[in-house]
């Protein structure tokens, strides 16, 4: 936690620890505080008063079927973008291992995805799948499927788990690439000298020796899936078509700042919270879990 | 020209007390060895000197002024630390230069007096290295020159040998206690280890659980242990402790009788303490028996572990070289009877 | 390698070569698309090699202002944001961290969950709260209400007392007998021995500040604050009419390539900081 020795001045560590307590305050405990206050609210119409309404946004929330079909929603798409990215990229890491030279120019390629902006990613998957132009639909409808996103919700969502996951191949690749590297030579030679071949080596060996790290990306995946992927959502379907592309952290957005619903918006905030807290103290279990190894 | 006084220091960590009044005076360019074994505050003891550590009670005086307040670099101290702590990311230079450079002294001295230094180690040709290229040798070198190069009135150091292999850290022994003989820097040095206690101390303080168990030059301490835990911590393989029973004629050990010294006045149970190299090998005189259990050859002498009807523990006899005792075999104990020590059984004070 | 199977070592690379183009194909047909004209982009199907009016493009999209703000503003405006976020989120946090690590003083671990909080509370989750705050302190439209409000980081901070922690507690000690005060410490042993780390996690909070999308998307109505990552959206929802792929395509060829670079270029500091800190 600490060093055994340190420094005793009186002043100075709070001088420097002021900077990032203050923006802390005012930026995040702040607002956050605000959208607690905010969803035990009801604003009228044009924002002039506002009632006391204890649980009633949250409430309406729970009786509001679109709330709760966007919540299933949500996690659908993570999972999906979750198990699609983390998937391909212990795909490509067990044969990134596998072989010794060109690794390091694979990586590099590899490695692009991460450094693409979600709403750029967002463009251009969108652009490959664009129902009239895209290289895509062309190749689709050659093999007789019909492609058009804008009017196909199913297609709709597949594009954009489609495009989430490509970004977040990359983290994924390096995580398992890193894991597998630290699973000591000795062991995996002692599997052959047993004469378990590389199928079955990874299966029996590899795999469950990075189960913590694939725990790990699990979780952070989830987390990405949740918030980072609104510019992605944004760019390629803007939610649609109807609702079916409109996960929770977009309907925060679309339904404060387009529906000017506050104490509504405010209300999911509250949960999105929760759901990020929940999500950081089962990563920070696995932290401490993975310490004791 | 430098002296410290220590006068009842103290020190606790909130409610436990780990240093319990210390005083201790050292002389100008004495070489002042703090030995005990691990958690005895040796440790402790210096970093209260160094500044380190804040004193809970009692005064440390340099040159008779009281430093208790005084940040370290205001005490004129060098310090040594076990594992070196050289900036890794300075080169030798760099490291040796860093704390004149925070003194404001002009480059030109700077660049000097780090010469000199490095000269006098024989650390030259490594200026420009940074701490990862050097050998731990190296290393301890550079310490010592960083130590130096500040010109200090005393120089602290914190186990400074014990990274280092055992051939090497003889040779570094005799080069630092050279290099302070000729430098004449009055020095508090702490070792767990009583080989290079004695071998380099002027006097030593033994420590034990936060006080000092005894201070002396090295043969003193070895020659007149205070008590039983200095005779024991002194000395190697360590004095071998039995519990007998002194009465008029005899002293009774474990049913086996040993003829008493006239001069031994105390009376009753005690504890009895023999080193292993004060027994005399000779089947001259009425002896106790015993069974060698084990044998230790480590070259100019051998040590025998040897087993004696009711003593639980086994006597540790020193015999030349050659010796041809084989296990199991029945050698006769002869302590040499001017060379016995005597502890009181539960205080462990000396009697005799 | 442990056995060496010649066979199957052919086909790892097989799969690897198929699979990685497969992950940078839709970049290259953003390459491709670039550098064809207005009316190629029009016909189906699209081109899959480039074609030769990629300076062409060049010389359009930096002499027009028809595509929302000019590229070159919108490029500066990004560079201001990634910059300030990473540089500041990695100054706030270092001297926070060596604040936590090396001082003992009243609140410590208090300032430490606060901070801690910090790492639950994604911008996206109190977007419209902390939008209000920004706007009362009269910090729309500028590059503090862009960056400053993002740059408080417990991951950053975390990471720094990590490396701390790793220094040895002697060299600060030995830095006060050699008569270091804890500033010249800190500026003279901690920040050069953590330097790599700085490196990395520039690199991640460039990448981080440079593709930041929501926020400068509610902070910004004026055009010539506008981040190229943001442009790209004005430019898709170009009215009735189809977008101006060749232009968008650029334009996103723009919008990637710094933190391309910096993450291709400085690819063995940033995968060792990413996978040492664990996000």
């Amino acid at each position: 936690m600490q060093k055994r020795v340190h420094y005793n001045t009186s002043y100075l560590p709070y001088l420097l620890v002021a900077p990032q307590i203050i923006i802390t305050l005012v930026f995040f405990i702040w607002p956050a505080m605000q959208a607690l206050y905010q969803s035990f609210l009801l604003e009228d119409a044009f924002g002039l008063s506002s009632e006391f309404v204890w649980f009633d946004n949250f409430v309406e929330l729970y009786d509001n079927p679109n709330y709760l079909s966007s919540f299933i929603r949500t996690a659908f798409f993570s999972f999906a973008v979750a198990g699609l990215s983390m998937g391909v990229a212990l795909f490509f890491a067990a044969l990134a291992d596998r072989v010794v030279k060109g690794a390091q120019g694979y990586r590099t390629l590899l490695i692009i995805p991460y450094a693409v902006a979600p709403v750029l990613a967002g463009t251009l998957w969108l652009f490959l799948f664009n129902p009239t132009l895209g290289i895509m639909t062309y190749f689709l409808d050659m093999i007789g499927i019909n492609w058009n996103h804008k009017l196909d919700s199913s297609q709709a969502m597949g594009l954009v788990i489609l495009a989430a996951a490509w970004k977040q191949i990359s983290y994924n690749f390096l995580f398992f690439v890193a894991a597998m590297h630290s699973i000591p030579k000795s062991l995996i030679e002692a599997a052959a000298i047993d004469g378990a071949g590389p199928a079955h080596r990874f299966r029996t060996i590899i795999f469950p020796l990075i189960s913590p790290t694939t725990f790990f990306l699990l979780v952070v995946n989830i987390i990405y899936a949740f918030f980072d992927t609104f510019g992605i959502i944004h760019a390629v379907t803007a939610g649609g078509p109807g609702n079916s592309t409109e996960i929770l952290v977009y309907k925060v957005f679309n339904d404060g700042f387009v529906g000017l619903d506050l104490g509504g918006s405010a209300a999911q905030s509250v949960i999105l919270m929760f759901i990020v807290i929940a999500l950081t103290v089962i990563q920070f279990k696995y932290i401490e879990r993975k310490v004791e190894y | 020209m430098s002296t410290i006084n220590m006068q009842q220091l103290k020190k606790s960590y909130e409610d436990t007390q780990v240093i319990h009044g210390i005083d201790i005076d050292i002389v100008d360019g004495e070489f002042i060895v703090l030995v005990g074994p691990s958690g005895c505050g040796k440790s402790t003891l210096l970093r209260m000197v160094a500044g380190l550590e804040s004193i809970s009670d009692g005064e440390v005086k340099i040159d008779d002024k009281v430093v208790n307040k005084l940040e370290p670099k205001d005490r004129g101290i060098a310090m040594v630390f076990q594992n070196y702590a050289l900036y890794p990311h300075m080169t030798v230079y760099q490291n040796m230069a860093y704390g004149l450079k925070l003194m404001k002294l002009p480059k030109e001295e700077i660049v000097q007096r780090v010469q000199e230094v490095a000269e006098l180690l024989q650390i030259e040709q490594f200026l420009e290295r940074r701490p990862s290229n050097l050998s731990g040798g190296q290393r301890q070198r550079v310490a010592m020159g960083r130590a130096i190069v500040r010109k200090p009135k005393v120089f602290l150091f914190d186990e400074p040998l014990s990274n280092l292999d055992a051939k090497l850290r003889v040779q570094m022994r005799m080069q630092i206690k050279t290099l302070q003989r000729n430098l004449g820097v009055t020095t508090l040095y702490v070792t767990h280890d009583q080989v290079e206690a004695m071998t380099m101390a002027d006097r030593l303080v033994v420590l034990k659980d936060g006080i000092a168990a005894q201070i002396g030059t090295p043969m003193e301490i070895y020659d007149d242990p205070h008590n039983q835990f200095v005779a024991g911590f002194i000395g190697s393989p360590a004095m071998n402790f039995i519990d007998c029973t002194i009465s008029d004629e005899v002293i009774d050990i474990g049913g086996q009788k040993m003829p008493r010294p006239t001069d031994v006045t105390q009376r009753g149970s005690v504890v009895l303490g023999i080193r292993p190299e004060h027994f005399i090998n000779t089947a001259d005189q009425p002896a106790i028996q015993g069974q060698v259990d084990m044998i230790e050859k480590v070259g100019a002498s051998v040590f025998l572990y040897v087993k004696c009807d009711h003593i639980e523990e086994l006597i540790v006899i020193q015999r030349e070289g050659h010796s041809q005792v084989q296990i199991g075999e029945l050698v006769p104990i002869n302590p040499n009877l001017n060379k016995l020590y005597f502890f009181d059984k539960n205080t462990q004070q000396r009697l005799y | 390698m442990v056995e060496n199977r010649p066979m199957t070592t052919f086909i790892s690379h097989s799969v690897l070569i198929i699979g990685v183009a497969l992950i940078v194909f839709p970049i290259w047909i953003m390459l491709v698309a670039s550098s064809h004209d207005a009316l190629r982009l029009t016909q189906v199907p699209l081109p899959l090699l480039p074609g030769d009016q990629f300076w062409e493009n060049i010389k359009l999209l930096f002499s027009s202002k028809t595509f929302g703000a000019p590229i070159h503003l919108s490029l500066l405006n990004s560079l201001a944001m990634a910059m300030m976020i990473s540089l500041g989120k990695i100054s706030i946090s270092v001297i926070s961290a060596f604040a936590i690590v090396y001082f003992k003083f009243r609140f410590r671990m208090f300032f430490f969950w606060m901070i801690f909080v910090t790492l639950m509370l994604p911008v996206e989750v109190r977007i419209l709260p902390t939008y209000e705050v920004v706007a009362s302190l009269g910090m729309l439209d500028s590059y503090l209400g862009l960056s400053v409000p993002l740059i408080a980081s417990a991951t950053a901070t975390f990471m720094f007392r990590q490396t701390f922690l790793t220094i040895s507690d002697e060299l600060m000690e030995a830095s006060r007998i050699d008569g270091a005060s804890p500033m010249r410490f800190f500026f003279d042993v901690v920040i050069p021995m953590s330097r790599t780390n700085i490196a990395a996690l520039f690199v991640i909070l460039f990448i981080y500040g440079w593709n930041q999308y929501l926020w400068p998307l509610l902070i910004t109505t004026d055009p010539d604050m506008y981040t190229v990552v943001m442009s790209i959206k004005q430019m898709l929802e170009s009215g009735e009419s189809e977008p101006m792929w060749h232009m968008i395509m650029l334009t996103a060829l723009f919008a990637m390539l710094p933190p391309v670079l910096v993450v291709v270029f400085m690819q063995k500091i940033f995968v060792k900081g990413l996978t040492d800190s664990e996000k």
